[in-house]
């Protein structure tokens, strides 16, 4: 059992390194993936708001975490 | 089985620089066990790993070209997305001066002293050195597995160049150690993060971006244009991030 949760720690931690950063980033997703299907047609500013958004909590995180290291 | 050339180079590099990376982390490992415990146990460590891990690819990767190509794109290029950021906001920090930059002579050192307060082996078969060796290159040798997957999984026959990457990164690392018998400490390794942050994350939102059925504009194209868009975004990021932490003109891409 111990050995099981140890490789799904790992696992895990391959993808997630920040649980906020992480969960930010998924929001985002859901966010643009709800607002493409509720679009008429695909228009493709909405793959640039996804970029845009993903771009946006990066800066956020490293500004916050340095802030924190200071 | 075709493969699509305009992704075919992107994703071999990509999957070759990631890969790179990690075997020069498992190489440092390895070498502290062939030294401190012999080399009987950090090779045979070494292969029983590799060998599973070729077990887990063969398993898991004919398997993902089952599974509808859009849904792999959403669920790999969300995983390819978090991945690359971890590694790109890791890379960014690190080139900032925020947290400190890992040093593979440093981290031989720490080994190569916890090998040696392990104690010697009882019989001809070291288990300490034998696990030590195989611990790394699955750990390693994980993240390369899901590297090459990710990077390989958004677009019919791209796991053959994918794997090409990683393949030709192991065989470079494993000549390099070779020859120099020492911790490739002069590799540039967060540079290469930070590049390899920046094409895992713009593989990945393309994926996740086709996945959802966004309309890219340029189509294809866009992988490029995203690469641009956070190799620019996370350079400026480096000096705010400088800045703010009070590190002053500290460069560390190194």
């Amino acid at each position: 059992m111990n050995a099981i949760r140890a490789i799904a720690r790992e696992l895990l931690g391959l993808v997630v390194d920040d649980v906020g950063f992480a969960a930010a980033t998924l929001g985002w997703i859901a966010f643009v993936w709800v607002f493409a299907t509720m679009a008429p047609q695909p228009v493709p500013w909405m793959a640039i708001l996804l970029f845009c958004g993903v771009a946006a909590i990066l800066v956020e995180s490293v500004l916050r975490r340095s802030g924190a290291a200071r | 089985m075709t493969v699509d050339w305009i992704h075919a180079w992107p994703t071999a590099l990509a999957a070759f620089l990631a890969s790179a990376v990690e075997f020069v982390e498992a190489l440092t490992v390895v070498l502290a066990v062939g030294a401190i415990r012999g080399w009987r146990g950090a090779l045979t460590g070494t292969s029983a790993a590799l060998a599973l891990l070729l077990a887990v690819v063969l398993m898991f990767g004919p398997a993902l070209t089952r599974i509808p190509l859009q849904d792999v794109q959403l669920v790999v290029g969300g995983l390819l997305l978090l991945f690359g950021l971890r590694w790109l906001r890791k890379a960014v920090l690190r080139a900032a001066g925020v947290i400190p930059l890992h040093d593979e002579t440093v981290a031989y050192e720490r080994e190569t002293g916890s090998l040696r307060a392990a104690g010697p082996s009882d019989g001809a078969w070291d288990a300490v050195g034998f696990a030590t060796a195989f611990k790394i290159t699955m750990l390693e040798g994980l993240e390369v597995v899901f590297i090459v997957i990710a990077v390989g999984a958004g677009g019919a026959g791209l796991l053959v160049p994918a794997s090409v990457g990683a393949v030709a990164a192991l065989l470079l690392v494993a000549a390099l150690g070779l020859i120099l018998h020492r911790p490739l400490s002069t590799v540039p390794e967060n540079a290469l993060k930070f590049v390899v942050g920046v094409l895992l994350a713009a593989f990945g939102t393309f994926w996740v971006g086709e996945g959802i059925s966004l309309d890219w504009p340029g189509a294809d194209w866009s992988i490029l244009g995203l690469t641009l868009g956070f190799l620019a975004v996370a350079s400026l990021a480096v000096p705010l991030c400088r800045r703010r932490a009070g590190t002053g003109q500290f460069l560390a891409l190194r």
